[in-house]
């Protein structure tokens, strides 16, 4: 590792001239009072103009259409109707947080650090990784929902007939195409695993048989997504000589990120209608679900 | 410390004794509720266990629900709710619901509501167009709140992140036209839904 602190000498830091710092108080204390105002106020204001009341106590009987959770999981939700639960749910966001916690270990550079974008192509970079992050995810959710051909039909009298439906969405990939009969139970196991078997009740008993098609439209296809269409923008954008050096890479990264986010939460509070299908948010009507008075009673 | 009032000797002796007593009081009142609230822990532990040896067959949910005949929709007719066996009742007339084709002939069966995606309780939807989940003409579906899995009449999954078919439960026909729904024996969707329909003519 000689070589790389030859490479690279380390600059000691300058001692801070007097006038570069700022006292906690008043400069921050004063600025944190200012937000702390601003917050309680807002939250006043919001208590009073959105009702939000305590529903009847739960009964198992009475689900609301559109089931939701709170707001700030529907990104979740979201991802959920297009992949495998545990995916969904628990993989993809433990992965991504671990790979936020990386990014510093990735970017060892100290030039500008801490500046707002950095870089010479930050901000373009920025924008079109966002406007790629938010298409992009808008083109997903409109695929998956079957939207795209649902439209193709509708507007243009555009379809594929029977041998292209397994396009629609990717759930169609596994009901659409003539699968063998094979594919469905591969076994991988050598041995005959018995754990909780013989319940009938799903799980551990498919547990040794891989259902190919089942994996490829829950697992295998959103995997693929999630990571290729991002490293297929970040290569994009290098080969385009936009990003240049890992600053710019993960810069793209968080855009298109920060970008697909937002569009997951926004799809998920205000497009989503009963049965979650997607409706406009002033279609958006929840039904109680108390039986007998669901949709279209 | 000096200015502190002196009690006559009697007194602080008796006073000294009664201080005593009430520490031994405490210390035995600190005794019996640590060991009552541990056998009150243990008790409770142990009546949670023995409740699993609860032989009693159950009833409602998880043990045979007896439908009325006048319950029971016509062939064709709309999904009936059951209440106390978490289930649908579906009567098929023919091939409806047979959205995949393998071959079904209709009759009665009862789906398990628990969607087999997280487990929300999936409503019967009869207004939705299938032309949204790519079977157009098809109307009245299964469609689940939670994450939009969709369910043809017959339970099959055709949408969605469910990964089967809707759980079927298993059917007999009484005599007088009810039918006794085993709710304790739940079988997972497959895509023969279908062909698992028992015929009915009451
Ligand atoms: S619980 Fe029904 S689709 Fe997720």
């Amino acid at each position: 590792m000689a070589t790389a602190v030859v490479a690279r000498p380390v600059a000691r830091p300058q001692a801070r001239a007097r006038d570069e710092e700022v006292l906690v108080w008043p400069d921050l204390v004063f600025v944190e009072f200012i937000a702390a105002l601003l917050f309680t106020i807002t939250l006043f204001i919001l208590s009073v103009v959105i009702n939000a009341p305590l529903l009847d106590q739960a009964n198992a009987d009475v689900t609301p259409n559109p089931s939701k959770a709170p707001w700030y999981l529907l990104n979740l939700q979201e991802l959920l109707l297009h992949m495998n639960a545990a995916m969904a749910g628990i993989i993809v966001p433990t992965v991504w947080l671990i790979i936020l916690g990386a990014f510093p270990y990735f970017d060892r550079d100290t030039d500008g650090q801490g500046a707002w974008f950095g870089t010479e192509g930050a901000v373009r970079l920025t924008v079109v990784s966002g406007i790629v992050g938010f298409v992009g995810t808008w083109a997903l959710i409109l695929w998956d929902s079957g939207k795209v051909a649902f439209f193709l039909n509708d507007w243009f009298g555009l379809s594929g007939g029977d041998t292209m439906r397994f396009l629609e969405n990717v759930r169609s990939m596994q009901s659409q195409l003539p699968w063998p009969e094979w594919a469905s139970k591969i076994t991988y196991l050598p041995f005959n695993l018995k754990l909780l078997d013989g319940t009938g009740s799903g799980g551990p008993t498919t547990f040794q048989h891989l259902d190919f098609p089942g994996w490829l439209v829950e697992q295998g296809i959103p995997t693929a997504l999630l990571v290729g269409l991002p490293s297929l923008m970040i290569y994009t954008l290098w080969r385009m000589g936009w990003v240049v050096n890992r600053r710019d890479a993960l810069l793209a990264l968080f855009s298109g990120f920060v970008a697909s986010y937002g569009v997951l939460t926004l799809c998920g509070t205000a497009f989503r209608g009963q049965g979650q299908e997607l409706v406009f948010p002033w279609e958006l009507k929840v039904s109680e679900g108390i039986p007998g008075q669901e949709a279209g009673h | 410390m000096a200015a502190e009032p002196t009690a006559p000797r009697g007194g602080r002796i008796e006073r000294a004794r009664q201080i005593e007593s009430r520490k031994l009081a405490r210390r035995s009142f600190l005794r019996v509720s640590a060991f009552a609230g541990l056998s009150l822990f243990v008790g409770s532990m142990t009546a949670g266990f023995l409740g699993f040896f609860n032989r009693l067959k159950p009833v409602g949910f998880g043990g045979v629900v007896t439908v009325a005949a006048s319950r029971v929709p016509a062939p064709g007719a709309e999904p009936v709710r059951i209440s106390e066996a978490k289930a649908w009742v579906v009567n098929l007339s023919g091939p409806e619901g047979d959205v995949l084709g393998v071959g079904g002939t209709g009759g009665i069966m009862a789906l398990y509501w628990k969607c087999p995606h997280l487990g929300c309780s999936v409503p019967w939807n009869p207004g939705f167009n299938g032309a949204a989940v790519n079977f157009p003409g098809v109307v009245g579906w299964f469609r689940c709140p939670c994450h939009g899995s969709t369910y043809s009449r017959a339970g099959i999954r055709v949408f969605g992140p469910a990964p089967r078919p809707m759980d079927t439960m298993a059917i007999t026909v009484n005599g007088d036209g009810s039918i006794s729904v085993n709710t304790g024996a739940i079988t997972s969707g497959g895509t023969d839904n279908p062909l698992r329909a028992v015929s009915y003519n009451g």
